[in-house]
């Protein structure tokens, strides 16, 4: 078996010089800059049972993307793959993405080795339900209701029909959405937290127009010379990832970062994951609060709070992107940095007037997260030390809790008046 | 691992001691009226300066943009001009207005018609008709002052110095009210002071050059005052303690109704001393 990271640097390349995806390297890790919507969909095929969103306009190849990697991972031709896939329209039904219920049992005799017997009810399960390599294409266009199925293949990995279930086995979901086609319909919350990352997919800039003209072929023909993976290969991938090492420093990010945007003073137990209706922060909840207008605290600009699947996907991808670059040691952080606001910004609404505010995001929703993300992982790394430090010796047990409890008031921070204080207050 | 040992590791022994963020403190502020709207009514110095940038130069400039409107504006603008002159390195210049220097702790405010804000550049008009160096009497200078200095070029409104504590005010002349309910430093008045010097003072030093109006040294128990020049009448009245000396002569009734001190003057005027039940009354024309 040849290593299987070689062969993703080797499709990778092969992808932009055989012109079938040319895009900005518009991630930077650290020094180095690779294209987001290529290098994230490489390590969701990395990674298993997370979904992948593909965000963008039309003609931005999102889905000749997702079925070219799957040609390759899964060692299919491109059409197969592509008959694979599921699209979303308002008729599509569940009978043709998951299965249906097979008419010739009650059609031919009885197996006689059956025994008269009959463990419920055959199903003809779909291909699609049957796949490890599992798209979704243009999810937004599914009904509310029907995009309900899929929140219960994420969060299940089983799927169930006429009393009949399937496990789905370790898959690699991926989908794609176009915001601004007709008859679209909005993704539940619910849905948006189970899709752990979300990529936006850009129109080919004019060197990008370019280098598409060079394309001679038909993309089905060129897809055939890609590299392939073996099955083997395909299956060793999650394991190379779990091997990663995640640094103290990131793990403390990743929780500092998610507390940073999920406490709240105001909300029922300090967690905005509880706020309904018309409190949010949107909604005047802030509106006098200690940490309102204070352009270090995160809690304000954000309406909803961060779910432990954020936390679980920060891990997975920083995991996955730092395999893929190759990079060791201290540099995960910045991994960690160029990943966390993809992870994040499809499942948060950042607050209206922030975005109208220099300098200006607009609609740049992701750039703006992406904002909030640094602060937050700057200030756990240079500013929060001396709490944590403290903190960490009253949970050792090497100073009183009300030492801790005194020097940690002097310390303006949500975590440190929310979470640390609590704690604190309990084991005294 | 213990919770120690994982934080340890985080920051691999690179832990800042102090706090940025409180070193760096203030608020994210829109300019003063945003300040002024974050603050209670009866704005404390406290809450003033856990709101205000804490670097020196943002505030002048935050004084320097400011119109304070009524009285509760005006004291929260007074405090800023009293946390800039603490933190300037260099003694802060500024117009006349009501409130400058409230609560000063240190530092030097030099109260001045013809300062002007930087970005004038020294012309004598900002183009909004405001035009500098023309002397407005400002009322509540120094008020509550404990430290540093307060030197106004020009007169002073009333209540100069109102409540001080310490630190010193130097003024070229002031209105009524001035030093009331001194309890320690010093102020010298250039030229006249107003009716009401030093009512109830219970310490500190007073030195008027020129003419002190009605009832200086009304209700004094402790402290020293003296008047270059005549003084109003009541004189020193009801006064329990302190000492007070005139060069000229004072009006009538002086030191009428005081239980303790000292009046030393030129001359006094009719009914002086009269119901007293202690202190002194000395005349230096007539030993």
């Amino acid at each position: 078996m040849t290593d299987p990271l070689w062969k993703i640097d080797d499709l990778a390349n092969a992808l932009q010089e055989l012109r079938l995806h040319v895009g900005p390297a518009d991630l930077q890790v650290g020094g180095r800059k690779v294209n987001g919507q290529l290098y994230i969909s490489l390590a969701n095929s990395c990674l298993r049972n997370r979904a992948a969103l593909l965000y963008g306009g039309m003609g931005a190849n999102k889905t000749t993307l997702v079925n070219l990697l799957g040609s390759a991972f899964t060692g299919l031709s491109f059409d197969e793959v592509e008959n694979l896939m599921v699209t979303g329209h308002p008729e599509q039904t569940e009978e043709k993405i998951v299965g249906f219920i097979d008419p010739r049992q009650w059609s031919c005799p009885e197996d006689p080795a059956s025994d008269g017997r009959r463990d419920g009810i055959r199903v003809l399960w779909t291909p699609w339900a049957r796949s490890r390599w599992k798209v979704i294409n243009e999810i937004n266009r599914f009904p509310s209701g029907k995009q309900n199925l899929f929140l219960e293949l994420l969060a299940k990995r089983k799927v169930g029909y006429a009393g009949e279930t399937l496990r789905l086995g370790d898959t690699c979901y991926f989908a794609t959405m176009n915001p601004d086609f007709s008859s679209t319909y909005p993704l539940d919350e619910a849905l948006l937290d189970r899709i752990s990352i979300s990529v936006p997919a850009v129109q080919p800039d004019f060197l990008a127009g370019l280098a598409l003209a060079e394309r001679e072929e038909e993309v089905s023909v060129l897809a055939s010379s890609l590299p392939r993976f073996s099955a083997e290969e395909f299956d060793a991938l999650p394991r190379l990832v779990a091997d990663v090492h995640l640094e103290s420093q990131v793990e403390l990010s990743i929780i500092s970062l998610l507390r940073d945007f999920t406490l709240c003073e105001r909300a029922p137990s300090f967690d905005k994951t509880q706020l309904s209706g018309g409190s949010k922060p949107s909604r005047g909840l802030c509106s006098g609060c200690h940490y309102f207008n204070n352009p270090e605290a995160c809690c304000w600009q954000i309406d909803e709070g961060l779910s432990d699947r954020v936390r679980q996907d920060l891990r997975s991808y920083t995991r996955a992107l730092s395999l893929l670059l190759g990079l060791k040691g201290e540099v995960k952080i910045e991994v960690l940095r160029a990943v966390a606001p993809y992870v994040i910004w499809h499942r948060v609404s950042p607050s209206r007037t922030m975005l109208e505010r220099p300098p200006y995001y607009g609609a740049r929703r992701l750039e703006y997260v992406r904002d909030l993300v640094e602060k937050s992982i700057n200030r756990t790394l240079n500013e929060r030390g001396g709490m944590n430090m403290i903190f960490a010796r009253a949970v050792d047990g090497d100073i009183s809790p009300g030492e801790a409890m005194e020097e940690l008031s002097g310390y303006d921070d949500p975590i440190a008046a929310l979470d640390y204080m609590r704690a604190l207050e309990r084991m005294v | 691992m213990s919770l120690s040992g994982f934080m340890g590791e985080a920051y691999a022994g690179k832990v800042r001691g102090e706090k940025r963020l409180e070193e760096k403190g203030g608020e994210f502020l829109l300019g003063f009226e945003d300040l002024a709207k974050r603050l209670e009514e009866r704005p404390k110095r406290a809450e003033v300066e856990a709101l205000a940038p804490r670097n020196g130069e943002t505030i002048l400039s935050l004084v320097h943009s400011a119109s304070p409107k009524g009285r509760r504006e005006g004291m929260i603008w007074g405090i800023l001009t009293s946390l800039a002159a603490e933190r300037l390195p260099s003694p802060l210049v500024i117009q006349p207005q009501d409130y400058a220097g409230l609560e000063l702790h240190g530092g030097t405010i030099i109260l001045d018609a013809k300062a002007s804000p930087p970005w004038l550049n020294g012309r004598g008009s900002d183009g909004s008709g405001k035009v500098m160096g023309s002397w407005k009497r400002a009322h509540h200078l120094g008020e509550r002052i404990s430290g540093g200095r307060l030197v106004v070029r020009g007169g002073a409104g009333d209540y100069l110095g109102h409540e001080m504590r310490g630190g010193g005010i130097v003024a070229a002349s002031c209105g009524d009210y001035a030093f009331r309910n001194m309890r320690g430093g010093w102020g010298v008045v250039r030229g006249d002071a107003g009716n009401y010097l030093a009512v109830g003072n219970s310490g500190g030093k007073v030195a008027v050059k020129g003419r002190a109006g009605a009832r200086a040294g009304w209700l004094m128990r402790s402290g020293r005052i003296r008047v270059g020049r005549d003084a109003g009448e009541y004189l020193g009245l009801m006064m329990s303690g302190g000492e007070i000396s005139l060069l000229g002569k004072a009006g009538a009734r002086a030191g009428w109704r005081m239980r303790g001190g000292l009046i030393e003057a030129e001359g006094y005027g009719p009914e002086a001393g009269d119901d007293s039940v202690g202190g002194r009354l000395l005349c230096k024309g007539y030993p």
